[in-house]
């Protein structure tokens, strides 16, 4: 179980001085600004949660994701993981932890993949039977044997992210956080990558906190989604309730054969959908589709000429989630 | 000028770290004191031949003042280019690579000349008291002779870079060609106190014309003449430094940029 | 007795990775080499020249410089990325440290494993030669000078150890430690090479007290060749290495409490 309670971080930044001597002066000041990159964020995830840790660029998630992990020490309040403080009791802490970053691989670069699981497997004092074992288990889900042997910088971006997830994995941990772990993959990759959360999560009760920028990540694994912004908590519960809170902005651009012939002003007006562009024979139309279905404007819209094309645009999750808060 | 931009950009970059460099300035002035010291400690004073121990003492200071004029960037950063793959939008640049790396070079010994050699240099002649030229003539001289021993040491420095091209590392190539330039360039100790052979493999190196020929000439110790010593190994180094990029070129290419 | 293992294991990965470039390797290591020789040849031959420096002889300088090449060997073997450790901080390298269920510290000292043999080698010739010719002179016995030899090299190392630890510490907060280390480490360790009696008292006093890198060489080469002071300053050294290396470790964590990872 963790539990975060009442966590702040603010980092500290020295002002660089202007005018002359700044260089000097700036290198004696203690002047700094503070940046709070989390506040007082309240978090309780439960075993076997999977959990998607989202917001834009910035918002606080890797931040939060090194206190957790122990890397970074909160300016105040407290975090307890299975009980126990990361910072102080770091090293019992990090033995239940798994975590990969997406953008750095644990690996040993010019070695290969196997001496790394060796390495590990010693730094967690595994013993050869339990080490043997779960390497098994691992090879099976992970499908490892492909590439075992090869050094690490000769792995795929997918393969390397299997190894890194088996690496993380090799301990047994009963918790895992994954930083942005399906960033650069091809969606054949992702997709995979994906299979194999899910059955970590689904078939050995693995607790899983996951930060993404991939909508999809979220949609297909997470039974919960935690929205952070500006360091702060903004949402805490289901994907579907969100998508109700937020609604569904859509863009619809609808091409004409021949003339248009649309309604006057105040009938148009009266419509659930407006008109945001007209230019040609292409009208661009922005409804909110959980008030309007897709079908619903198209019948108004077809009344009003010969429609030949329609094509709709969704917009980006994260962009709407910046935009709201 | 393309050329004169880079440079004015580079010095501009170098120019932010000023307050970090204030340090590395104090601690090479306590290396170049520690330096003195050591000939100021040596048993046999009467050894000290022409310069006696305050030209000696002078002789080091100058030399450490100078260092960071002639001292560039570990093989102009080409390896890393190599490493990162970026060499191959470098050498499309509308410039010949080597004056387009030259450039950039040019741009930090500026900037180095002014914020780490002048201080250094005012702070010995306060502290220290350090020999001034007598003739006005032979600052320009001094200046001069910095001026080819920096660019000797930058053509140096840029054909290290394309060795590294062959050893994937230049970093111990660098070090070593930096312990040798301690000991041949007459930095540590005037040439003609080395032990023969040393002392004719650096007479027929170029590295004298890195300290001990400005040094020398600063001190008023031997005539402007010199300066065309300098002035031939700048040239063929020039020479060979164009040479060598041909080579680079073919290289990358064959390896398919 | 776990950790023993655990370090072996470890520094052997890094050394195996290094060997995956072979040429590179043995070319690196002969660099190093060269570079450690000329740097002797250089203050050799001024000291042989001019029949020592500072009321010391060509030998008993030989002596310090061979008790500061093996300090600096055993430092770089067990430590060069604390003595590289601004990139871990720069470019975010630490956070990958944090995670392991040991201390970072001693991840840190595997990376980068080096075996130093050139060094070691080149140390210990000068070493033995420098004995030799005191022993000749009569002015040392040189077995017994070498047992203490050993001892000031343990706390020697120690000390440099310790003083790498505590600038890097520094970097915890200024995230660039490469200028402070021209200080604290490139000039003195060039400071030490010879006797202290060349500089002035000031000086002589900080590099016994403020930087006290002259525990280093200097201190126990006046009992060991010189006989100057008594025996006593050998374990004398060694608890005040031992206490700085306490002090460091305790910063070292202060430090890390401090730490503030880059951003993504």
């Amino acid at each position: 179980m963790i539990i975060v309670s009442n966590v702040s971080k603010t980092f500290k930044i020295p002002i660089a001085k202007e005018g002359r001597f700044k260089g000097i002066r700036t290198l004696f000041s203690r002047e700094y600004r503070a940046v709070q990159a989390v506040r007082h964020l309240q978090m309780r995830i439960e075993p076997g949660e999977f959990v998607g840790y989202i917001g834009p660029n910035g918002a606080g998630k890797s931040t939060t994701i090194k206190m957790l992990s122990g890397i970074l020490h909160p300016t105040s309040g407290e975090i307890l993981i299975g009980g126990a403080n990361p910072q102080r009791q770091r090293e019992q802490v990090v033995r239940k932890l798994g975590v990969v970053f997406g953008q750095r691989t644990q690996l040993w670069w010019d070695l290969p993949v196997s001496d790394s699981f060796d390495i590990l497997a010693s730094m967690y004092k595994l013993d050869a039977r339990t080490y043997n074992e779960q390497m098994r288990t691992l090879t099976g889900v992970l499908g490892l044997d492909e590439f075992i042997d090869t050094p690490v910088r000769k792995l795929s971006l997918g393969q390397r992210m299997r190894g890194d997830l088996a690496a993380a994995l090799l301990h047994n941990p009963d918790i895992l956080f994954l930083d942005e772990p399906t960033i650069g993959l091809d969606v054949v990759a992702k997709k995979q990558i994906r299979a194999y959360l899910k059955h970590l999560n689904t078939e050995w009760g693995k607790t899983i906190l996951l930060t993404t920028h991939d909508i999809d990540d979220i949609e297909q694994l997470c039974s919960r989604v935690i929205v952070i912004n500006h360091g702060q908590s903004i949402y805490d519960g289901s994907l579907d309730t969100l998508r109700d809170r937020i609604g569904l902005p859509s863009i619809m651009k609808i091409a004409f054969n021949g003339i248009i012939e649309p309604p006057a002003e105040e009938e148009l007006a009266s419509l659930p959908f407006t008109i945001t562009e007209r230019r040609d024979q292409i009208l661009t139309i922005t409804c909110n589709r959980n008030e309007v279905t897709a079908m619903t404007v198209l019948r108004h819209v077809s009344e009003w000429g010969d429609v030949q094309d329609v094509h709709m645009e969704e917009p980006d999750f994260e962009d709407v989630i910046h935009r709201i808060y | 000028m393309f050329s004169l931009t880079i440079a004015r950009k580079t010095y501009a970059q170098n120019l932010q770290y000023r307050s970090a460099n204030l340090m590395r300035t104090a601690a090479s002035i306590i290396i170049g004191y520690v330096y003195a010291c050591i000939w100021l400690g040596v048993s046999d004073r009467e050894a000290l031949g022409e310069y006696g121990a305050a030209g000696m003492l002078s002789y080091i200071a100058f030399n450490q003042a100078c260092l960071w004029t002639v001292f560039t960037t570990n093989s102009l950063g080409i390896d890393a280019l190599v490493r990162t793959g970026q060499i191959s939008v470098e050498l499309m640049r509308p410039l010949h690579f080597f004056r387009y790396m030259a450039s950039k070079e040019w741009g930090k010994i500026g900037y180095q000349f002014l914020f780490c050699s002048v201080p250094i240099y005012l702070v010995y002649w306060l502290l220290l008291h350090i020999r001034l030229p007598e003739h006005p003539l032979t600052w320009a001289y001094t200046l001069l002779a910095l001026f080819l021993g920096a660019y000797i040491s930058l053509c140096m420095s840029f054909m290290i870079g394309i060795v590294a091209l062959w050893t994937t590392e230049s970093r111990w190539l660098w070090q070593l060609n930096w312990s040798v330039n301690v000991l041949l360039s007459g930095f540590f100790i005037p040439i003609e106190w080395l032990p023969g052979w040393l002392k004719h493999m650096s007479q027929y190196s170029p590295y004298p014309s890195i300290h001990y020929i400005p040094t020398r000439l600063y001190m008023e110790l031997s005539g402007p003449a010199t300066i065309l010593i300098s002035l031939g190994w700048a040239i063929v180094l020039t020479l060979l430094c164009f040479g060598l990029t041909r080579v680079l070129r073919r290289h990358l290419e064959v390896q398919g940029g | 007795m776990n950790w023993i293992r655990l370090y072996i294991r470890l520094a052997g990965a890094s050394f195996r990775a290094q060997m995956q470039y072979k040429f590179n390797f043995a070319f690196s290591s002969l660099m190093a080499f060269g570079m450690f020789g000329i740097e002797f040849l250089t203050v050799g031959t001024v000291i042989y020249k001019f029949g020592g420096v500072g009321g010391w002889g060509v030998y008993e300088v030989g002596y310090l410089f061979a008790l500061m090449m093996f300090n600096r060997a055993l430092y770089r073997m067990f430590a060069s990325e604390i003595n590289g450790f601004e990139k871990y901080l720069v470019e975010g390298l630490l956070d990958q440290l944090l995670l392991r269920p040991v201390p970072v510290l001693l991840v840190l000292m595997t990376r980068q494993f080096r075996p130093m043999l050139g060094e070691l080698f080149l140390g210990g010739t000068i070493l033995t030669l420098s004995l030799q010719q005191l022993d000749a002179a009569g002015q040392i016995v040189w077995y017994t000078a070498l047992a203490k030899s050993f001892a000031a090299i343990l706390s020697g190392a120690i000390f440099t150890f310790s003083f790498g630890v505590l600038t890097a510490t520094v970097g915890f907060w200024t995230h660039r430690i490469d200028d402070l280390r021209r200080i604290t480490d490139d000039a003195t360790t060039n400071a030490c090479y010879y006797p202290l009696t060349i500089y002035p008292g000031w000086m002589r006093m900080m590099l016994l007290t403020v930087l006290p890198m002259g525990f280093t060489s200097y201190v126990p080469a006046l009992h060991i060749i010189r006989g100057e002071i008594g025996v006593w300053v050998l374990p004398a050294t060694l608890l005040f290495a031992l206490l700085l290396l306490m002090g460091a470790l305790r910063f070292w964590r202060f430090g890390i409490a401090h730490y503030q990872s880059t951003g993504t």
